[in-house]
């Protein structure tokens, strides 16, 4: 009973934190901008606003479209239950690797697509498609980003990827190639600029917004929930892979733990929020390109890792 | 033992004389289905440790017919026995509405095929091996050959009959080789004997083999067959093809990759793991190109042989390099694969007839909102769809884990130049498992979910219970491999480590029901206490938004907002252009073409009509078949000359033959 308390636990501290990391990206966005911008809290009033709202369905979706936002809630989240967040080892670790959290993403996206076309609008269709060919080349990256340290493990069990991490060289090669792909991967992930656009409904440059653009009220707040929480997942996932110390177990005070895995989220955020700031859209054609650039930098990474460069 | 595999072959017998002289196939299809429960029962009883070693004299003593039962024959015959009966199950309503001959070729046909197949993993020496397996490719031709009016069928027919028996032409050279080195036609004689022959004579053997075998199992590039003959023959006859024929074909490559030939140089293994990486990542890519249902799942074969290859590939370098733990997971990998394969395919392909036999035709374009109308088949589509994207909880994902990690032990334990082949078949898998997703996202969203597309499909109805039930099975099945792996993952764990006699390397406890756990580094995987958790949590989430519904006005259906204009049949994303982005990426390997002819008058403003043609490059048949074919033909035509017509002439070619013959083989 322990483990699935300790999941409960992970779960709803994912849930309470998602919106946080959401708010404080954009908070970084807008200063960068020199605009005000909103409070750090507004994504909850957001989701709060969206849960009050009708729930309005397009005339030829069927049970599919319906159950698709919980669904994907209840993916991502069970997607973090593999991760170690706040502590190692995680609520699941037991079953799931950094594979199972491959997958379970592939399945989120699976979902979403479906629903997407389950509209019988051609946005639907439009952002389904794109988010495939997306999903389709961020795969390869995101397994790419492992591999240096799944090599040095020998593993692709979550302690061994944070033990291994932990003890390489702090400040190597391998490190720094990992983070420029670890950049690349997390804004493809979250659906920032250059490779989507979260702020606008251009139909030219949307991705994600379009296969969700028939969603209304709560289970729109249950989408933009679950797309929060992998943003939160694809962080801790980036900070367990490149920056490893500190998280729970590994020679800190219990009490401190949680606060070094909640700084290095900030930084992380803060990375992101720069990152896209940073970057104009990149023309739709040109993502193979820059995805295979993240790719080739984990590959050259895990190369230098095999022939002992570190 | 020997009675019940005469039981079975007699059931097979009888359902194929019941189908061809009864009007009615229900006898049929009830024989086969004994048939298959028979050899279902042997396999089962032979995994308990019973023998079964069968010998029927055809002469004097090498020539006998020799059937064995080794843990993986028994492993193939469950397979072959367990698909085949739902596939009868399917077949048996499927049929109904043929035209009357071709209803009884395909009643009759179907459990001969299925007997054949059956045979060819229990021969265990060369004359029963070759007898059987010619009887399944003829069998399988002349299923395929079923709408033989239509000449696209016969040119399909005629390109697989020739791929098929090129093949054979090598397995009988490799055996014959074997048999002249080892002196005798016996499987366990050869692998007694053929590790300790000279090492370029074993890789020739092994390079027929992979040709023979590869051509069978639609291996890049001997895969152009494939996508020709399989949708064109009846669709439980193409999931058979699809889901087990090929996987006879990975018999025999496990057969005399493995057990006969034994270790060999790493190049074998660094071959087979190339083949399966190009097979995997080209079958993929193709597949996504294409709108007709049945030809998509056919390249979606080859994409999977292509990652049990890879497991292949894998388990032979392990054998290589003393490895035997890395090569009894690899081989796990593959066996696990090929079962899977073997559900998420037939399914898939049973799906695919049933739709084609409600009026909704091949193509996806002219599908759409089937899930309404056909419920029972399109959930079975979709649970086998997510199977073969490699999602988890689904059983396509425990077997990608499973080669995920054998190359990720490759890559930690084998040296630099290993772990370079061992990233690239990493990033093809995964590669693979993202378009493989991206297409059965296109397979499933366009042809099942929407509105529908065309009239027809709007009429479509769901079919009968014996069509859709074992559909469902298999998608059943495919769940309950994913969420608890442990159940065979265990017994196909013991038949890799028979196959490669490293018993002893594998430790006793390697799963549990919801768990596979690798000895190395804390490898672990159960999907199940995910498939809960999601679940668990999709379903606080439905009891929130639930629970919330008095703050909010009542949730309403509308119509979709069309931008002021209306939402036409057609103005849906088609599969065509779903595909575009993934055209344009992979340009390169393509080639698309496109020709645009616009006719107008008066002005090239006013366009009276515009013609619009895509395709890709169908490059293996130009740039490597097209030149082979010109060669052959051109050759024929030299040869022409031989041709006198001239009988004194040909009697002369018979002594001059006679004497070659005996100066140089004597």
């Amino acid at each position: 009973m322990d483990v699935w308390g300790a999941a409960a636990a992970q779960a709803l501290a994912v849930l309470l934190l998602a919106p946080l990391v959401q708010g404080l990206i954009q908070r970084i966005k807008a200063a960068l901008q020199g605009r005000r911008g909103p409070r750090i809290f507004q994504p909850y009033f957001t989701l709060a606003k969206l849960w009050r709202r009708q729930d309005i369905r397009p005339l030829p979706a069927s049970w599919v479209f319906v159950v698709v936002p919980r669904l994907a809630l209840g993916i991502v989240l069970a997607a973090c239950l593999s991760v170690p967040l706040l502590w190692s080892p995680a609520p699941l670790g037991w079953g799931g690797d950094f594979i199972m959290v491959v997958g379970l993403l592939a399945l989120e996206r699976f979902v979403i697509s479906l629903a997407g076309l389950d509209t019988g609008t051609p946005f639907g269709g439009l952002g389904s498609s794109r988010e495939s060919i997306v999903g389709a080349l961020v795969e390869p990256a995101l397994f790419a980003l492992a591999l240096p340290w799944i090599v040095l493990a020998g593993s692709t069990a979550w302690p061994a990827l944070l033990a291994a991490s932990a003890a390489a060289t702090p400040a190597s090669v391998v490190r720094f190639f990992g983070l420029g792909a670890a950049l690349i991967v997390s804004l493809a992930e979250t659906g920032r600029l250059p490779v989507d656009n979260p702020d606008t409904h251009l139909e030219l440059t949307m991705i994600h917004e379009a296969m969700v653009l028939e969603y209304s009220g709560p289970q729109l707040a249950l989408l933009s929930l679950a797309q929060m929480a992998k943003q939160l997942l694809v962080l801790a996932l980036v900070a367990d892979l490149l920056v490893p110390w500190g998280i729970g177990g590994l020679a800190l005070p219990t009490g401190l733990a949680p606060l070094v895995v909640l700084t290095k989220w900030v930084a992380l955020a803060l990375g992101l929020g720069v990152a896209e700031s940073l970057s104009a859209k990149l023309r739709f054609f040109r993502l193979p390109g820059y995805l295979g650039a993240a790719a080739a930098l984990s590959s050259a990474a895990a190369v230098l890792q095999v022939w002992g460069v570190r | 033992m020997i009675w019940v595999l005469l039981v079975g072959v007699g059931a097979y017998g009888l359902a194929a004389l019941l189908g061809a002289c009864r009007p009615h196939g229900r006898l049929s299809t009830l024989c086969a289905l004994a048939g298959a429960v028979a050899f279902g029962a042997l396999a089962g009883v032979s995994l308990t440790g019973a023998r079964l070693d069968v010998s029927l004299p055809l002469g004097p003593p090498p020539f006998a017919l020799r059937l064995w039962l080794p843990p993986l024959s028994a492993l193939f015959v469950l397979l072959i026995s367990g698909v085949g009966a739902l596939a009868s199950v399917y077949g048996g309503a499927y049929v109904a509405h043929f035209a009357e001959p071709k209803r009884r070729t395909v009643l009759a046909l179907t459990p001969l095929f299925l007997a054949s197949m059956t045979l060819v993993v229990l021969a265990a020496d060369l004359a029963a091996f070759l007898i059987a397996w010619e009887a399944m490719s003829l069998t399988s031709y002349a299923l395929v050959m079923t709408d033989g009016e239509r000449p696209e069928v016969v040119r399909a027919g005629y390109i697989y009959l020739v791929m098929t028996h090129a093949g054979a032409v090598c397995l009988l050279a490799a055996f014959l080789l074997l048999t002249n080195a080892t002196g005798s036609m016996d499987f366990a004689v050869w692998a007694g004997a053929a590790p300790t022959l000279a090492v370029g004579l074993r890789s020739g053997i092994f390079l027929l083999i992979l040709l023979g075998f590869g051509s069978k199992a639609a291996l890049v590039p001997l895969h152009v067959w494939l996508p020709r003959a399989h949708p064109v023959a009846p669709s439980h006859v193409s999931g058979l093809m699809s889901g087990v024929m090929l996987k006879v074909a990975i018999y025999g490559l496990i057969l005399v990759g493995f057990t006969v030939l034994g270790p060999g140089p790493l190049w074998w293994g660094l071959l087979v793991l190339g083949l399966g990486l190009l097979s995997s990542v080209l079958g993929v890519l193709y597949a996504l190109m294409e709108h007709d249902l049945k030809r998509l799942l056919a390249y979606h074969s080859v994409e999977n042989v292509g990652i049990i290859t890879m497991g292949l590939g894998v388990a032979l370098i392990g054998q290589h390099a003393d490895l035997p733990l890395l090569a009894v997971v690899a081989l796990l990998a593959a066996l696990y694969h090929t079962v899977n394969h073997a559900l998420f395919k037939t399914a898939l392909f049973l799906g695919a007839g049933a739709i084609d036999h409600a009026g909704a035709g091949r193509n996806l374009d002219g599908m759409g909102g089937l899930l309404a109308r056909m419920p029972w088949t399109a959930i079975s589509m979709l649970v086998a769809a997510a199977s073969i994207s490699g999602l988890p909880p689904f059983n396509g994902f425990v077997s990608e884990w499973l080669t995920y990690q054998s190359l990720v032990r490759l890559a930690a334990q084998g040296g630099p130049l290993l772990a370079l082949c061992a990233f690239a078949g990493v990033l093809a898998l995964a590669l693979t498992g993202g378009l493989a997703a991206a297409c059965f996202v296109k397979v499933s969203g366009v042809g099942l979910l929407g509105r529908a597309r065309t009239q027809r499909a709007a009429g479509a109805a769901e079919v009968s219970a014996a069509m859709y039930v074992p559909a469902l099975v298999l998608a059943g099945l495919c769940l309950g491999l994913g969420v608890l792996p442990g159940l065979i993952a265990a017994p196909l764990a013991a038949v890799a480590a028979a196959v490669l006699q490293a018993q002893a390397a594998l430790p006793g406890a390697l799963t549990t029901t919801v768990l596979v756990a690798l000895p190395w580094g804390g490898a672990r995987l159960g999907p199940g206490a995910f498939a809960v958790a999601a679940l668990a949590l999709s379903g606080i989430a439905t009891f929130a938004v639930f629970a919330g519904r008095r703050a909010r006005p009542a949730p309403e259906v509308r119509a979709p907002w069309a931008c002021g204009g209306e939402i036409g049949l057609q103005s849906q994303y088609s599969a065509t252009a779903y595909a575009k982005p993934f055209r344009q990426v992979f340009g390169l390997i393509y080639r698309p073409v496109r020709s645009v002819q616009v006719e107008s008058a008066v002005h090239p403003f006013f366009r009276t009509r515009v013609e619009y043609e895509g395709g890709v490059t169908p490059i293996f048949d130009r740039y490597v078949y097209g030149p082979v074919l010109a060669g052959l033909l051109a050759l024929a035509r030299r040869g022409r000359h031989l041709q006198s017509g001239s009988l004194r002439l040909y009697l002369g070619y018979v002594l001059g033959t006679l004497v070659l013959l005996l100066t140089f083989v004597h």
